[in-house]
């Protein structure tokens, strides 16, 4: 889709997507922080907060505990009768107004050998102090908690909270205190002193701790129950556990425990199990090893930042929509110019060179593109005209070599069979040119009634030169070449008049036959050409591989010599040129004479037609489309003999 | 064959008492021929009795012709007592319990065994070093004044281990203050009681009964025999409709601890839905069979042989009653119960 679009829709778009992330990312890095900030605000605020609270907590129940620690002592340093106990009961009731009630709970027949059960008991009544002894076989205290406690621990302790015995709304938690006599040496445990108080005053210094507007302060026990919680209904029946339990919510749990574990801290709690979404921060009452929990809710907390938030979010977007415009605006001022000169491209693609182009205003980079552009569109016209001139040029010449290729071509025999009234022998030549003008060329005529000259050559060099200089080497061959002379003496002339004053450097290799019917003799001299095959009946293949002499036009000084044989009926000679055995397929690879003669092998008996047909064919298949590069020139003479002597 | 003087006297004490029981029963039947009947629960509200709570809200015994008022039990009416002193006709009992009774003379027997396991466990702290069972050896262990100490004793007894016993009433306070390493715990129970103030499991070495060849069922009703044999239709309904009532109170979990609820707060009992709920869930494994419904108020003699060996080797109960004797399942077709 991008790849299609237009430069102004990927520039706002990128541009505007970065500016996006960065004002995303400054906006969450500013709400983390201040959110953060606020926290430990929070934090160090609550801790003021409850420290006052835990304080008051704490001096009450400080205050209180020294009560039965001082019967402790009384108890451990004299014998009290039950008249002194009880007179000593009564006034700590009467005496502390915190107190609700006070007991000594003696051990089974620790106070007297008679007394299983003896715990005296001072209380609040409602027409004054009440004393009794609450130890009897139904209440047999020493298996209840205020005084198992502290005595398997060995000190004292403030009990789980509890509801007041007679029923009503109070709650209550007593404070026992172990006490010992030494027996024998032996520190003996003798009993637990209790004070019972009323922890009602709680709920009200709980009610009075303000955090945000809705948030709200609790107590818990040692166990996790609430003591205080403004839902009344939690009280003594629910505990941050169950609650945690109850609500699947694993965090609150972990918080109960570093409640109970005596720790400070403040955590985020979830919505669905206090109400509302927040942050705890939570202290102990280290006298009673109960803990103080202050609920704050995360909406009232962070309320300033989510404002902030929104205002800085709105300025973003305000920022954001200019900053668009802004992009269009500037993208459009620049990629105008750019698209009229896609426009202008294109009709100078559809050959409309005089397209007018938009006028230059600025000098940065679309005016240079512009100013260049302008100056492409000049040369490329100049160059379109000069082009057309040099095309018309190159188009003559073409046609005028055509015209010299056709006379070249003209100049070598075609007609066969070449001489239909004499049996003797048979010929045939064919020459398949190369596309431009080459140098090959064949030929044969009749010298006398009963002598026959037939020659294949090939030119140095390609074009019209090399053209020009077959056709001079075949004129010369024809005017030289009288009746008598032999094979040898005709190439001397030929070179002589080709060498001399040859100041374009040519030269031209030849072989030149010259065939006997009365004697049955051949002579044939090479200069500097491939050399021919013999093809007979029985017989193996041959070569020609002698050589008489350079191509002709090399060096007027040369004399060559020629080699002579006597033909048999139905010896076959075939010539050809190197555009037979050096012609390329696909891979490079030549023709080759080896395979030439494997082609020939297979010729014997074959006419001559036959065989030079199939001499082009295989090579054509070789080359198999292959452009060809020199021309394919072959002649095959078949000797047939049976001359009558004239 | 003569009846001695003594006898038979016994004899016609016997049938008096049968005929003025049988009397008894026709006057309470009332005008609208239901039969009351008063039911004490071992412990005050709570869900290990939400079955029985359950059939008397949604009118089951009313249906099976009852008309049965629940009376809370707990430490100020216990259970034997009051069914010694006819303040109630059916009680629960522990197995164990009912079979103490029993041996000891009491004329009670079991009419439906509801609970089919164990629900006891033994729990300490790990990090008072307590991984397995020897570690027990010499450790401090909170254990049940009432008659729920007797197969944890027999635990100890048969694991080759003593522990100090600190005899306590009801509370976990003891072994959460760290008074004591180990305490005994229902599972159902003072178990949830003990995560819920804040222990994890993992930090709790557990000694489940039910998984350590312990396992003996635990909750059943018990009647006077003597009751029972005067109008046994009228417990076998009873039987019957509380089944009902568990049924309906598995299949209701959430109208079950409201119930629950409701009724705990009408006696100022502090109650936490967490905690009932976790109780309800574990009265169902309780008393669920392995084949799930229907629930079955059978006694297996095995596990009632097993039971009766560990107390005549721990408790020393003089002597084992026999199964039929002690158990009267459905099977003990009411008499005259079809009376059209």
């Amino acid at each position: 889709m991008m790849k299609n679009s237009s430069m102004m829709f990927k520039l706002s778009f990128f541009i505007l997507s970065f500016t996006l992330i960065i004002f995303a990312g400054i906006l969450s890095f500013n709400y983390y922080t201040s959110k953060r900030m606020i926290l430990k605000n929070v934090e160090e605020n609550a801790a003021l907060l409850t420290a006052a609270t835990v304080n008051r907590i704490d001096s009450i129940f400080k205050a209180n505990a020294k009560i039965p620690e001082n019967l402790v002592f009384a108890l451990e340093n004299s014998d009290l009768s039950e008249t002194e106990i009880k007179e000593l009961l009564v006034s700590v009731v009467k005496n502390n107004s915190d107190v609700f009630g006070s007991c000594i709970g003696f051990e089974p027949f620790s106070f007297s050998k008679d007394k299983e059960y003896y715990a005296p008991y001072a209380s609040r009544g409602e027409k004054g102090i009440n004393f009794e002894n609450i130890g009897n076989e139904k209440y047999q205290y020493f298996y209840l908690d205020w005084y198992q406690i502290p005595k398997e621990l060995g000190r004292s302790a403030w009990t789980e909270p509890y509801f007041d015995e007679g029923g009503g709304n109070v709650i209550m938690t007593t404070y026992s205190v172990p006490f010992y006599r030494q027996v024998d040496g032996v520190r003996k445990f003798r009993g637990i002193v209790t004070i019972d108080i009323s922890i009602n005053w709680l709920d009200e210094i709980f009610t009075s701790i303000k955090a945000c507007k809705t948030g709200f302060g609790f107590l818990i026990s040692k166990n996790g129950n609430f003591v205080t919680f403004p839902d009344k209904n939690r009280i003594m029946n629910e505990s941050i556990f169950s609650i945690a339990d109850e609500r699947q919510d694993l965090n609150l749990r972990k918080i109960g425990r570093k409640m109970i574990q005596g720790k400070s801290g403040i955590a985020k709690v979830r919505g669905e199990t206090i109400g509302k979404k927040g942050f705890l921060y939570y202290t102990p009452v280290t006298s009673c090893g109960w803990s103080v929990g202050v609920f704050f809710p995360e909406d009232e907390l962070f309320a300033g930042i989510r404002e902030l938030n929104i205002k800085l979010i709105l300025f973003a977007v305000t920022g954001i929509i200019l900053l668009f415009s802004i992009i269009i605006l500037i993208t459009s001022r620049i990629t105008r110019p750019v698209a009229k000169l896609v426009e202008v491209t294109e009709k100078i693609g559809h050959g409309n060179f005089s397209a007018e182009l938009p006028p230059v205003i600025s000098n940065d980079e679309i005016g240079r593109l512009t100013t260049s552009f302008s100056k492409m569109q000049k040369e490329l016209a100049e160059y379109i005209k000069n082009l057309q001139a040099t095309t018309a040029a190159k188009e003559k010449i073409e046609s005028e070599l055509n015209v010299a290729r056709e006379i070249q071509m003209s100049i070598i025999p075609k007609l066969f069979p070449p001489f239909p009234h004499r049996s003797e022998f048979d010929l045939y030549a064919v020459i398949h040119t190369a596309k431009a003008v080459g140098g090959d060329l064949y030929d044969f005529f009749l010298m006398s009634d009963t002598r026959l000259c037939f020659v294949i050559g090939d030119v140095s060099g390609k074009g019209v030169p090399a053209s020009l200089f077959m056709a001079v080497s075949r004129t010369l061959l024809r005017a030289k070449a009288d009746a008598s002379k032999s094979a040898r003496e005709l190439a001397d002339e030929i070179n002589i008049a080709l060498a001399t004053d040859n100041s374009s450097f040519m030269f031209v290799t030849f072989v030149l036959c010259i065939v006997d019917v009365i004697t049955n003799e051949l002579e044939y001299c090479n200069a500097g050409h491939n050399p021919p095959f013999i093809i007979r009946d029985n017989e193996k293949l041959e070569m020609f591989e002698s050589a008489h002499g350079p191509p002709f036009g090399v060096s007027d000084t040369v004399k060559y010599s020629s080699c002579k044989m006597i033909l048999r009926p139905d010896d076959t000679i075939v010539l050809y040129t190197d555009g037979v055995t050096e012609a390329e397929n696909a891979d490079h690879a030549l023709f080759e004479e080896e395979r030439l003669k494997q082609v020939l092998e297979k010729c014997k008996g074959m006419e001559p037609r036959g065989i030079c047909e199939r001499i082009v064919e295989e090579v054509r298949s070789f080359a198999s489309g292959v452009e060809q590069s020199d021309d394919i020139t072959a002649l095959v003479f078949k000797y047939r003999g049976g001359a009558r002597k004239p | 064959m003569s009846i001695s003087r003594k006898n038979f006297a016994r004899f016609l004490l016997s049938a008096f008492t049968c005929i003025s029981l049988a009397f008894s029963f026709s006057i309470s039947a009332g005008d609208e021929q239901k039969t009351k009947i008063r039911f004490l629960p071992q412990w005050s509200v709570q869900s290990q009795f939400a079955g029985y709570y359950m059939a008397q809200k949604k009118g089951i015994y009313s249906k099976h012709g009852l008309d049965v008022e629940i009376i809370p039990g707990g430490p100020d009416a216990p259970a034997y007592d009051s069914l010694k002193s006819g303040k109630a006709d059916i009680i629960t009992l522990f197995l164990a319990t009912g079979i103490k009774e029993r041996s000891n003379g009491s004329p009670i027997i079991n009419i439906g065994q509801v609970s089919k396991h164990s629900a006891l466990m033994m729990i300490a702290r790990k990090s008072s070093g307590i991984r397995d069972v020897k570690d027990i050896n010499g450790k401090k262990l909170a254990l049940w004044r009432s008659d729920f100490q007797d197969i944890p004793l027999a635990f100890l007894a048969e694991s080759g281990v003593s522990a100090k016993i600190v005899p306590i009433s009801s509370s976990i306070n003891l072994f959460l203050s760290g008074g004591t390493d180990l305490m005994t715990v229902m599972w159902y129970n003072e178990y949830h009681a003990v995560l819920n103030s804040g222990l994890n499991p993992d930090e709790l070495t557990e000694f489940q009964f039910s998984k350590l060849d312990f396992d003996v069922p635990e909750d059943g009703l018990y009647c006077l025999e003597e009751k029972y044999r005067a109008n046994p239709k009228a417990f076998r309904s009873f039987v019957d409709a509380s089944l009902e009532g568990w049924k309906y109170a598995f299949e209701n979990q959430e109208e079950t601890v409201d119930t629950v609820m409701d009724e705990m707060k009408k006696q100022h009992i502090p109650a936490n839905r967490s905690h009932q709920t976790w109780m309800l869930a574990r009265m169902r494994d309780l008393i669920m069979n392995k084949t799930g419904l229907p629930l079955s108020s059978e006694l297996d003699e095995k596990s009632y042989a097993k039971t009766a060996g560990l107390l005549k080797k721990t408790v020393k109960i003089s002597k084992v009653p026999p199964y039929g004797e002690f158990f009267v399942g459905a099977a003990d077709k009411p008499q005259g119960s079809d009376r059209k």
